[in-house]
């Protein structure tokens, strides 16, 4: 059976100039000093390089994504129409649903890890570190996570359409410049605050808030953890990159697999070097998030330390 | 595939500067090659690359100019042990040295070298075996340290020139 009509809406292609003028009135608000954020040049332009090359990565995968949506929607179990209100609301929370456990396989496996480690590079947290997009996430094949959706009846391009608006919507909370919403927003939607945490590599708050648009999976499956003003985050990965090089942002993950792999003595270490968590070492020589938050809380038992906001950066 | 009206803009500019180009007064030549939907396709995802590159180029412009880095003053001991200790929690250091220019530190903790240095307006820090940071290469007055990680393969530090010296002393 054909796909139904669905009109041909790219959000993210519609969103391009929002995007580009928002980096632009975030830039120069903090320069007037009406909002918070922090840009380096060399940050911001491995950022939006990133974004760049994602793009052109995209093209070459996009084509077998959507093809095998399309695939496995011919023998999909009801026909859904696309024409009502129902119908997109329960893709919006399918859609967001399938997007927290791929956001949160893309944290916990290290094999999906190395796809979209690079989003979290940057120690800058603005609205162009959105923009550091992955080169490898189709190559990675997380996007099989979308086809039960084609197998139910939602519609490829309906499908595509609801990731667009995910996605988009995923832009504007990459930012500083915005503290807390309302109460009510807070705890139903992915917002900046919540986003900053995820961005964050302070121990305590080290694999959470892997929401896309509603924060309630998180709470839901006990990865939330709220802001605290006083433990400001610190932004980009356990082991920050030594420089700005975009090759090396996009596949330094990989290449620490590949060399992994080579030393692998067993199957076991070998599946372990890549689907174990990130951090994971056969002789419990490195660290994973897990043993950096256990060794954060037996501090906080040993010693209760209180940060000092003011030193952060 | 949808193009945002700079887009079209940007096409219609090349197609102009096409016809200048080939002198193409009525001939159709680019009309021809406009006509064929690949051509047109290929054309305005290659425009559309441009124009997203010019924009790029335009931000990291306009960021270099309004300059609003993150304050990073040289580092003082105490500020090089805190950011030692956020990434290197319950390591005790024995003894640290500052770089000249306050860019960076190495902290030595036992048989370990803990360093600490910084990229744009930010630090990255990693650890090495004691013995392999003291054989640190020297070059143009920068000691370089090589670490045997791709994410971070190296880093230089403008360290005392008789630190070898000073640090080989600590250790015996």
């Amino acid at each position: 059976m054909a796909a139904p009509s669905v009109p041909a809406i790219d959000p993210v292609t519609l969103a391009v100039p929002f995007f580009i003028l928002a980096i632009v009135l975030e830039i120069l608000l903090a320069r007037l000093g009406k909002v918070k954020a922090v840009y380096e040049a060399k940050d911001t332009a491995t950022s939006l390089l990133m974004g760049f090359g994602s793009g052109i990565a995209g093209l070459l995968t996009g084509g077998v994504v959507f093809a095998a949506s399309v695939w496995v929607y011919k023998y999909h179990l009801f026909d859904i129409p696309v024409s009502a209100a129902w119908a997109w609301l329960a893709i919006f929370l399918l859609e967001d649903f399938t997007y927290y456990w791929f956001h949160r396989l893309s944290h916990e496996r290290r094999f999906w890890w190395a796809a979209h480690v690079n989003h979290h590079t940057s120690q800058h947290y603005n609205l162009a570190t959105a923009l550091r997009q992955t080169w490898t996430g189709g190559t990675a094949g997380t996007w099989a996570l979308w086809l039960p959706l084609s197998l139910l009846g939602f519609p490829p391009a309906m499908i595509a359409i609801q990731k667009g608006i995910s996605l988009v919507y995923q832009f504007w909370i990459h930012t500083e410049a915005v503290r807390r919403l309302p109460v009510w927003v807070e705890v139903l939607f992915n917002t900046p605050s919540h986003h900053r945490v995820h961005h964050a590599r302070n121990p305590r708050y080290l694999d959470s808030n892997y929401a896309g648009i509603l924060i309630i999976w998180d709470r839901m499956f006990g990865t939330f953890v709220p802001e605290l003003d006083e433990e400001p985050c610190r932004y980009g990965v356990v082991k920050n990159l030594g420089d700005f090089n975009i090759f090396r942002v996009a596949f330094h993950e990989w290449v620490g697999i590949f060399s992994d792999l080579l030393t692998a003595r067993s199957l076991r270490e070998a599946f372990g070097y890549l689907f174990g968590a990130p951090g994971w070492s056969p002789d419990g020589s490195r660290q994973t998030s897990t043993m950096l938050k256990a060794q954060w809380a037996d501090m906080q038992t040993a010693e209760p330390v209180k940060t000092d906001p003011a030193a952060a950066s | 595939m949808r193009f945002c009206p700079l887009d079209s803009m940007a096409a219609d500019a090349v197609t102009s500067a096409l016809r200048l180009v080939m002198l193409d007064a009525g001939h159709g030549a680019v009309e021809g090659w406009q006509n064929s939907g690949a051509a047109s396709v290929t054309l305005k995802y290659i425009i559309t690359q441009l124009v997203t590159l010019a924009i790029v180029g335009a931000i990291m412009g306009l960021v270099a100019w309004v300059k609003i880095l993150r304050t990073t003053p040289p580092l003082d001991e105490a500020e090089a042990k805190r950011r030692l200790a956020e990434d290197f929690p319950q390591t005790p250091l024995d003894q640290i040295w500052l770089a000249l220019d306050g860019a960076g530190a190495v902290a030595r903790s036992g048989d370990l070298a803990l360093l600490l240095f910084r990229l744009g307006d930010s630090y990255v820090s990693r650890s090495m075996a004691w013995s392999h940071a003291l054989q640190a290469e020297v070059v143009k007055g920068r000691f370089w340290f090589e670490f045997s990680d791709f994410a971070a393969p190296k880093a230089s530090l403008a360290l005392a020139p008789d630190w070898t010296e000073a640090a080989m002393g600590e250790m015996n």
